[in-house]
């Protein structure tokens, strides 16, 4: 493997200006993370755990009143933080792409699904029209629509529409593919052939991939090494079976143990409480409140990181 | 508690007809001469791929859907012997919950007050035990009484579908019909929302028809399950049968 990873964020704490005036959200909180080049990580959590925000800040696309408040977020070794927007969006659908959960909102409705392909390629390369519709039209036809370049989006399914954005986000031969549950809106048989296609690309083509999740089933498909995102902060990372298999964190342990079958009519062991949301960061583990395991000084300190086994990393005091 | 099952249909059939703008006409058989039965306080899971008629049978069994052809039975009674006012009394026994409860709720109300609607709607009590009544039904879904006052939007999405789950339980039901509920829900809010409707089981009695594409849930949620696919029904039968004995990774 290369020495030197393709994205590595250190440290990054992301904020929003909470609407009520009040003090800010802390989204992402110190969170840091390595991507080998052609290396896919998964990101687990759920809903308002910081996955989407970490994902907009490394392609410099925070909303209004979010801001990157500390950290360092490198990309082949160049610097984004404080980047100038010209070169960040020279590097977004370059080198690095994104795949939103929801195809329909990410394609115009009124232009035919081709034209948007070679839109995309032609904002990044001085080729002649042609060659932008021939470039296009063989990507339609390797995420499988051949043939399909003069359908309008409502004329496909959400899966279809899904390859379509897929095929825009490879247009220009990324060397990264930020996917954000691509697969959250489309039925079994659907997220499964969307998946085995994203697999197929990625060997095709050797990019690496951030996808980010809140279902483990998926990221059991895709990732390499797993990240399970805790409010805002790294709870646990490690190859991808390993963390399935034997999850040492407490909240991952919670996590995968929702999913275990309990026989008809029996009840799941579930999470209590739900995830915080941070306003002021104190000291001690985020998810103290809701670990069976607490201890005193998990109210008190913040876990550092240990490695306990070969390859993890875990953010407890019980390792 | 009824012998027998609690709904059943026959042959049902769904023909959606569509006109062009062009003057053509073309029909889709959203469902297919489906016939199945759900025994009073079972959970039967619908199964099957989008388009399948998953949700068509949910709104078969709400009667927000004529059939083409075949019969709805509630409680053994056809439903089409039932007069206008016979429906109006029997729909509310069967609550229909969708996916996104955002966009079943009213964001001008508050918590309390959409959970009271459907006392409203019946003429139950006055106002102060209405009240009551809604403080009532947040607690058994595990709303705290505190946000009574709070408008939809300010709550979370496990909340959100706690509040519908209240709001449902005001009229009484005999079944829930979850039209993909769980779908949207993370997994620790899932578990809980499943653990929740488990217990409700036991203390309403409650028959549910739960349409969903998670197969996971589905195993271990089910009774029985039924696989739809293209308006047909495939399969029908015990969990491990049809979804085999499933584990992961």
């Amino acid at each position: 493997m290369a020495s030197e990873p393709l994205v590595a964020v250190r440290d990054l704490t992301v904020r929003y200006a909470a609407g009520d005036g009040g003090a800010p959200v802390t989204a992402v909180d110190g969170l840091s993370l390595a991507i080998a080049p052609g290396e896919a990580l998964g990101v687990l959590g759920e809903s308002g755990c910081g996955k989407t925000s970490l994902a907009l800040a490394i392609l410099g696309l925070l909303p209004p009143g979010g801001v990157i408040a500390g950290g360092s977020i490198r990309f082949r070794g160049v610097e984004l933080v404080g980047l100038g927007q010209r070169r960040l969006r020279r590097l977004r659908g370059a080198e690095v792409s994104l795949v939103f959960q929801e195809p329909a909102l990410a394609l115009h409705p009124t232009r035919r699904v081709g034209e948007q392909v070679v839109e995309v390629i032609r904002a990044h390369r001085r080729w002649r029209a042609r060659r932008c519709r021939a470039a296009a039209e063989e990507l339609l036809a390797e995420v499988g629509l051949a043939g399909l370049g003069h359908a309008y989006p409502h004329q496909l399914s959400g899966g279809q529409r899904q390859r379509v954005v897929i095929a825009q986000a490879l247009s220009c031969r990324p060397s990264l593919v930020i996917a954000d549950e691509p697969t959250a809106a489309l039925d079994a048989t659907t997220e499964r052939q969307v998946l085995d296609l994203l697999n197929g690309l990625r060997e095709r083509f050797g990019v690496a991939f951030l996808y980010i999740s809140h279902d483990p089933r998926v990221l059991a498909e895709i990732a390499d090494r797993l990240l399970v995102m805790y409010a805002g902060r790294a709870a646990e990372e490690g190859p991808r079976e390993d963390v399935l298999r034997e999850p040492l964190h407490p909240y991952a342990e919670g996590l995968l143990a929702c999913m275990t079958p309990a026989g008809p009519g029996r009840e799941l062991r579930a999470l209590p409480g739900r995830a915080p949301v941070v306003r002021v960061p104190a000291p001690g583990c985020r998810f103290a409140p809701r670990c069976p395991y607490r201890m005193e000084r998990c109210e008190v300190r913040d876990p550092v990181a240990t490695a306990p086994r070969q390859g993890r990393r875990v953010h407890c005091f019980r390792y | 508690m009824t012998q027998g099952p609690f709904l059943r249909v026959q042959d049902l059939t769904v023909v959606y007809r569509r006109g062009s703008i062009l003057g053509g006409r073309s029909a889709v058989r959203a469902l297919d001469a489906v016939s199945l039965e759900v025994a009073a306080g079972s959970i039967l899971a619908v199964v099957g791929e989008s388009g399948g008629g998953k949700s068509t049978l949910a709104r078969c069994l709400a009667l927000l859907e004529e059939p083409t052809a075949g019969e709805v039975f509630v409680d053994g009674r056809p439903v089409s012997e039932l007069d206008a006012r016979g429906r109006r009394e029997l729909r509310p026994r069967l609550q229909l919950l969708f996916q996104d409860p955002a966009s079943a709720l009213n964001p001008r109300f508050t918590v309390a007050d959409s959970v009271a609607e459907p006392l409203v709607v019946r003429r139950w009590g006055d106002r102060v035990r209405r009240r009551a009544r809604a403080l009532e039904l947040m607690d058994e879904v595990g709303l705290e009484a505190s946000l009574a006052e709070r408008g939809p939007l300010a709550l979370s999405g496990g909340q959100k579908q706690r509040l519908v789950l209240a709001r449902a339980l005001a009229a009484e039901p005999r079944a829930l019909l979850l039209d993909e509920a769980l779908t949207g829900l993370d997994l620790s809010l899932q578990a809980q929302v499943v653990n929740l409707l488990l217990r409700l089981r036991e203390c309403h009695g409650l028959t549910y028809v739960l349409v969903t594409h998670d197969l996971r849930l589905a195993a271990h949620l089910a009774d029985r399950v039924a696989v739809l696919d293209h308006g047909r029904l495939t399969e029908c039968g015990l969990p491990g049968e049809i979804l085999g004995a499933r584990s992961w990774p």
